[in-house]
């Protein structure tokens, strides 16, 4: 029975199916002749492969006027609508006041989220553009920006150009394949305009969130970013080019209405207005905890200019010091600690701000309400080696705990606040829920949100140094009596270990207002050009709008002069404020509260998910130094091409979310987004990008050789060539002095000048001349320093300043003739350098055709703090013999560094083979006298043997030769480094160093064997031997690379070829022995090259044989050299690549 | 007898006329780019399978050299490693392998040592005798670009040959 009922089932559905079929046919049919009848002629209109058709309606404007049959795509209004009833004294202007911003999915799938209208009358043309990846530049210090999103118009004439832009840069909603949607901020919140998610996460999860939902297009509490700005630029009797500068980016809300051009935050409860400030007082050198640490004297707050104190009830409240004791613990304290903090634990200053908290300490007057507050100010007095941040109890949250009356559908929510004290107490519960304590395990402390969002401060402006202070010879100068009677004796002292009181003035930013002039051109034969700008940044005591403002200047100016025909002269002048920057302040994560969530067993960064509040992450000002689509240190946009593979990896603003965003790790531990795909700065040394430099890399080292043969190639000396420098900071056309704190950095501003005289007889270029730099901020308050007396200071000129003078020359002569060509020059420069220019340094894997990018933070070692640099560097390239080339490149050079008599906090970063990831390690180390040598000497020889055989008789069979060409290549190189002098002139690696350095890989397994638990000392020494080693090795190398290269390749067809390549390396390293080897490559492929369909195709069928043969196998484990195994290598491959 | 002595006077004849042949002016530039590197005075000349020749050979033994250099270093390095394995060893199996693995090394760097003496002083010779070449035996040219060198040593040669003796006289005026 069961089988009849199938089949007849079978049979039934195969009726069924068969009917549907016809229908479907028949309406297709219907549907394709109705289609292919109704005529189209584009000789009126353009032909538009992707033509609208759905959802297309008459649209008419606001005047009742026709616009178009088409679809609504992208809308951008503020509406405000006021209720008043004067009898009954009720006005609110924004019961249903809300900010919108709009697009429709056709914005992306039609226009890739870019719109360009375009028109002309007479000599004027004009261009509206709306749309995301709009790269608009004003000035380099003003506003310079590949991604800017908004409305951007353009008006173009013969003598003015001007530019307008308008965005609301926070909350955004950019459309993407098949979604349209908006980015409405309104209040009261509607349930229509938040989902489910939005209101219920925080009130279940007791301040937790999920960061994978997507709240970028929302505001919780109301705000919103605009940015107004205008940039006009003129010619004036063709000389000169004058341009102005307007820029207004700030912070409004739709409970107060818009302001158009000032700030304004959400105010009262619902507000901004914290009910904590609390400061965090950081060890600057928490990696020692033998040295000075981090000590508070004292903090004051000032309300209204007058000192506040707590009342009687709130002593002890109002104001709590905190000691952390362990990542979960806080110790009460009282001012003046105890004793100095060192290490990674901080202080803990936390203030209520409520007046019920306080009364004014001389007057004993007091205020009712918050909004009583015009003016919030801390006094507080530290010493020692200390970093401060500040933040207060308003805890950045995606969402919100909202519960919406059933009546009046009007949501009410309770703002997100944290205080320090409901996430530590001193009773070794960190994670505080509703009324109980978890406890204080690591999984369980981490679910729990637990970053703030602030600022540092300030900083000390030198580092005490061990010699100077240890940990308890600090603890006795902090002592106060001691403190008293050394002051006495030395009025210096203070200054000495850093005490110093700053002033803290409390303030959200609402506002940044930059007025800009820049000009350029050419007077009296004088070629110059320049920018002045001044910053105004408002920052707002939310509870009664009060703001205080603070102002910050730059200026640039660069001028060049011809002095006949072979002398010149230039001259570069710059001054950039400390924190300079257009747009509102991005906050930061502090380090201590930086906690991540865990999710799927993997942690993610809190402080890296949405929403940045204040700013989102948006800066006026790009740091884009290969100048491509992305941005280095931001994360990407929709790419305009997105595929539907792609779409959930954005949020709904067009930012991609974090698990998909590159990123790197800085020193103080912490993860900041570096998002660019496709690596910064492409090394010109490895063109195939393959993270292998090519002069290390199989064939390609032939004809590549490291970039020791340039002069004048690392400037700023940090030990990377310039043009592979990727810094970290805004792209200010000026290397802004910074100081790495938490999720990013902050910019100490610099003043330096610059002159360079330059004369040109012929084939010679010589120049000479000097910098000079310094920064401006040694404290990192955020303003200017006066000259800071200090002994440490100002004698010794070796902290945060630079000065160079240098002299190069160079002969470059070319004779055809006789098939010479050749260079010599030296370069001779006097370096005092003490500002480190870190940068990112980027390596990378051609993976199947993808780039995979990874970024490393490179630490300047500031090897030139005083000393004399001379480099004599010569080329030859001789190919006057038919089918051959000889190359010589040759380089001499000589360093001294002079000894600096005080010890300098060191920070090294290294790639650990075993965790493979990047270790950050810092010490105290001296800056010895030392003398270093440097030769490198480079031979290349090459000769091409090609056959042209014309016979005719039975030798004719040889003819094929004519397609054959075989070319021997042989290159030797030396490179030695030496250091004739100093302290680094014995290998550190003695018998008793290698013992040690195996005896920590007793299993001869390769890995440190403690490296996995972090126990017993070999980490330590494990450290300690690669610095040693570092050291040496940065000053001393001895390497010799011999390289036979036979290659054969042989015409099959006009575009095919066979190619055959044989490679021997020798390695022979003087220093290192065990990496000496023979490395044996061969590679045999056909190439074949056609036009298809209008690009070019390139086919590879080929297979590469490598066989590493290491003379001995040894393997270092400590220093990762050498190798345990010789290798061999087969691989097979079929490649395509087409471009245009 | 006559006849064999007939011919080999004649066979003499032959070679040395062949090593007084005319060829080109002592070309400085030839000497210098063979000083350079061995074959490029050659490659100049067109003398092309001399100039490979000395140059790959130079090649060659440059590679020997350098790999014995680096078998030395090498080596002589693996007896500090060894001889902390050695002292690590735990067990006598251990420490006779060790010793022995030492003993292999240590010879070998020694050996090592002399082979890169063999091959160095086998590819300056090498080099050398390509600057001798250089000299000696630039290519064949015709008659009017002779060799004032060796016009002037074929003016002033005498060459005598009977079947008792040979003779080569040179005379020259002061």
């Amino acid at each position: 029975m069961g089988p009849f009922i199938r089949k007849a089932s079978a049979a039934g559905a195969v009726i069924v199916s068969l009917f549907c079929l016809n229908g479907s046919a028949q309406s297709l049919t219907d549907k394709l002749s109705e289609k292919e009848s109704f005529y189209k002629n584009y000789g009126n209109n353009t032909y538009s492969k992707m033509t609208i058709q759905q959802d297309v309606i008459g649209l008419y404007d606001m005047f009742g006027e026709h616009i178009t049959d088409g679809v609504f795509m992208y809308d951008l209004h503020d509406s405000s609508v006021t209720l008043t009833n004067e009898r009954e004294g009720v006005i609110d202007s924004t019961l249903y006041s809300k900010s919108v911003e709009f697009q429709k999915n056709d914005l992306f799938e039609k226009f890739s989220n870019l719109v360009v209208t375009q028109d002309a009358i007479g000599g004027t043309k004009t261009a509206f553009m709306v749309g995301d990846q709009i790269t608009t530049r004003f000035t380099p210090l003003t506003f310079n920006k590949v991604n800017y999103r908004g409305i951007r118009f353009d008006l173009w004439s013969t003598g003015l150009q001007l530019t307008g832009l308008l965005s609301r840069t926070r909350p955004g909603f950019l459309s993407k394949k098949g979604t349209s949607g908006d980015a409405t901020v309104a209040y009261p919140l509607d349930a229509s305009v938040f989902n489910d998610q939005y209101y219920g996460n925080v009130s279940n999860r007791v301040g937790g969130f999920y960061s994978t939902q997507d709240y970028s297009s929302k505001s919780p509490f109301g705000d919103y970013d605009w940015l107004i700005s205008a940039h006009a630029q003129n010619n004036i009797a063709n000389k000169v080019d004058v341009g102005l500068t307007y820029i207004n980016h700030h912070s409004t809300n739709v409970k107060k209405g818009e302001k158009w051009i000032e700030g304004d935050l959400p105010s009262g409860a619902l507000g901004w207005m914290p009910s904590e400030i609390h400061f965090e007082i950081y060890d600057l050198t928490p990696y020692n905890d033998d040295d000075a640490g981090a000590y508070a004297h004292d903090f004051k707050m000032f309300v209204n200019n007058q000192e506040v104190a707590a009342r009687p009830q709130f002593r002890g409240t109002f104001r709590k010091v905190y000691i952390a004791f362990r990542d979960s613990i806080l110790l009460p304290r009282d001012l003046p600690i105890a004793k100095p903090q060192s290490g990674r634990f901080p202080i803990i200053v936390a203030f209520k701000t409520d007046p019920q908290y306080w009364y004014f300490a001389q007057s004993g007057r007091t205020i009712s309400a918050l909004s009583g507050i015009k003016s919030i100010r801390f006094e507080y007095t530290l010493a020692g080696n200390y970093l401060v941040f500040v933040s207060t109890s308003k805890q950045i949250y995606p969402s919100i705990s909202g519960i919406q009356d059933q009546n009046t559908k009007l949501v009410k929510y309770s703002p997100v606040e944290k205080q320090v004290s409901d996430l530590f107490e001193g009773t070794g519960q960190p994670v505080k829920v509703g009324t109980s304590y978890l406890d204080a395990d690591y999984a369980n402390y981490k679910n729990f949100s637990t970053t703030y969002f602030g600022e540092y401060v300030a900083k000390s402006p030198h580092l005490i140094t061990p010699e100077r202070a240890t940990r308890t010879s600090f603890e006795s100068i902090c002592n106060e009596a001691n403190r008293s009677a050394s002051l006495i004796a030395n009025p210096n002292r203070e200054s000495d270990y850093n005490f110093r009181t700053y002033t803290y003035n409390f303030g959200v930013n609402a506002s940044s207002i930059t007025y800009g002039a820049d000009f350029s051109g050419e007077l009296a034969g004088i070629k110059f050009a320049g920018e002045v700008a001044l910053n105004q940044r408002e920052n707002q005591i939310p509870a009664s709008d009060s703001v205080n403002v603070e102002n910050r200047w730059v200026g640039t100016l660069k001028a060049d002069k011809e002095i006949g025909r072979q002398w010149g002269v230039s001259t570069d002048v710059y001054y950039i404020s400390p924190d300079w920057q257009t747009n509102m302040v991005n906050l930061q994560a502090s380090r201590y509260f930086k906690e991540t969530s865990i999710r799927s067993g993997r942690a993610y960064a809190d402080y890296l998910s949405y929403p940045y509040p204040h700013g989102n992450g948006w800066q006026n000002v790009d740091d884009n130094d290969d100048n491509d689509a992305f941005v280095e240190s931001d994360r990407r946009h929709y790419p305009s091409d997105l595929s539907n593979d792609d779409q959930a990896k954005f949020y709904a603003d067009g930012t991609l979310q974090w698990p998909n965003v590159k990123s790197v790790l800085l020193p103080s531990d912490m993860w900041i987004a570096y998002d660019d795909p496709d690596g910064v700065v492409a090394s010109k040394d490895d063109r195939n990008r393959n993270g292998v430099p090519d002069y290390q890399e199989d064939f390609l080292l032939f004809a590549s050789d490291p970039p020791v043969f340039e002069m004048g190639n690392d400037l700023n000396n940090n030990g990377l060539p310039d043009y592979e420098d990727d810094d970290i900071l805004p792209d200010f056309g000026h290397s802004v002095g910074s100081f790495v704190t938490s999720n990013g950095i902050k910019t100490l501003g610099i003043k330096g000048i610059g002159l360079n005289f330059r004369w040109t007889p012929r084939n010679w270029i010589c120049d000479f001349g000097g910098r000079a730099e310094g920064i401006l901020d040694y404290d990192m308050d955020g303003i200017t320093d006066g000259l800071i007396s200090d002994e440490f200071l100002t004698p010794a000129f070796y902290d945060d300043k630079s000065f160079v003078v240098y002299a190069t020359t160079k002969r470059e002569i070319i004779k055809r003739s006789q098939g010479i060509q050749y260079d010599i020059g030296n370069e001779l420069r006097v370096i005092r350098d003490a500002i480190a220019n870190d940068a990112i340094q980027s390596t990378g894997i051609n993976n199947n055709g993808a780039y995979n990018v990874s970024y490393r933070y490179y630490i300047d070692p500031l090897n030139f703090r005083r000393s004399a640099v001379d480099n004599l560097i010569g080329n030859l390239i001789y190919n006057n013999i038919r089918n051959f080339e000889y190359a010589v490149r040759a380089k001499l050079g000589a360093q001294k560094h002079l000894l600096l008599d005080q010890l300098y906090y060191k920070k090294y970063s290294f790639d650990d083979p075993v965790a493979k990831k990047t270790i950050f390690v810092e010490r105290w180390e001296p800056y010895d006298d030392r003398t270093i040598g440097e030769a490198y000497l480079v031979n290349r020889i090459s000769y091409k043997i090609g056959f042209k055989n014309e016979y005719e008789d039975w030798r004719r069979y040889f003819n094929f030769l004519n397609r054959l060409e075989i070319i021997p290549q042989y290159k030797i190189s030396y490179s030695m480094t030496q250091e004739i002098q100093g302290p680094g002139t014995g290998d550190p690696r003695t018998i008793e160093k290698l013992e040690e350095n195996y005896r920590m890989d007793i299993n001869h397994d390769g890995k440190i064997d403690s490296t996995f638990d972090n126990v017993g000392d070999n980490l330590e020494r494990y450290t300690q031997a690669r610095i040693d080693q570092k050291q040496y090795r940065d000053n001393n190398k001895s390497l010799l690379l011999n390289v036979p290269i036979l290659r054969v390749n042989y015409k099959i067809a006009e575009n095919t070829q066979f190619q055959l390549g044989v490679q021997g390396l020798r390695k022979l390293d003087f220093i290192s022995a065990e990496q000496n080897g023979f490395n044996l490559t061969t590679l045999a492929q056909v190439v074949s090259k056609a036009s298809y369909r209008g690009y070019n195709v390139t086919f590879f069928l080929g297979a590469k044989w490598q066989n590493n043969d290491y003379d001995v196998n040894a393997y270092d484990p400590v220093l990762d050299i050498g190798s345990r195994y010789d290798r061999k290598k087969w691989e097979f491959f079929a490649q395509l690549y087409s471009g245009q | 007898m006559k006849n064999y002595r007939i011919q080999t006077m004649a066979a003499m004849c032959c070679c040395v006329v062949a090593l007084l042949r005319p060829v080109h002016a002592l070309d400085a530039g030839r000497i210098v780019k063979s000083s350079a590197f061995p074959g490029m005075g050659q490659l100049g000349d067109d003398q092309v399978l001399k100039g490979l020749a000395f140059m790959g050979g130079e090649a060659v033994l440059l590679s020997l050299m350098f790999a014995e250099v680096s078998h030395q270093y090498s080596f002589a390095f693996d007896t500090k490693r060894l001889n902390v394995d050695y002292k690590m060893s735990y067990d006598y199996q251990e420490l006779q392998t060790t010793l022995s693995t030492w003993q292999d090394s240590y010879d070998r760097a020694a050996a090592s040592k002399n082979n890169a003496l063999i091959w160095g002083g086998a590819a300056a010779a090498w080099w050398g005798l390509n600057i001798v070449d250089a000299i000696l035996f630039p290519p064949r040219q015709s008659s009017d670009e002779q060799s004032s060198l060796f016009r002037q040593m074929q003016e002033h040669t005498l060459l005598a040959i009977d079947c008792q003796r040979l003779s080569l006289k040179y005379i020259t005026d002061f």
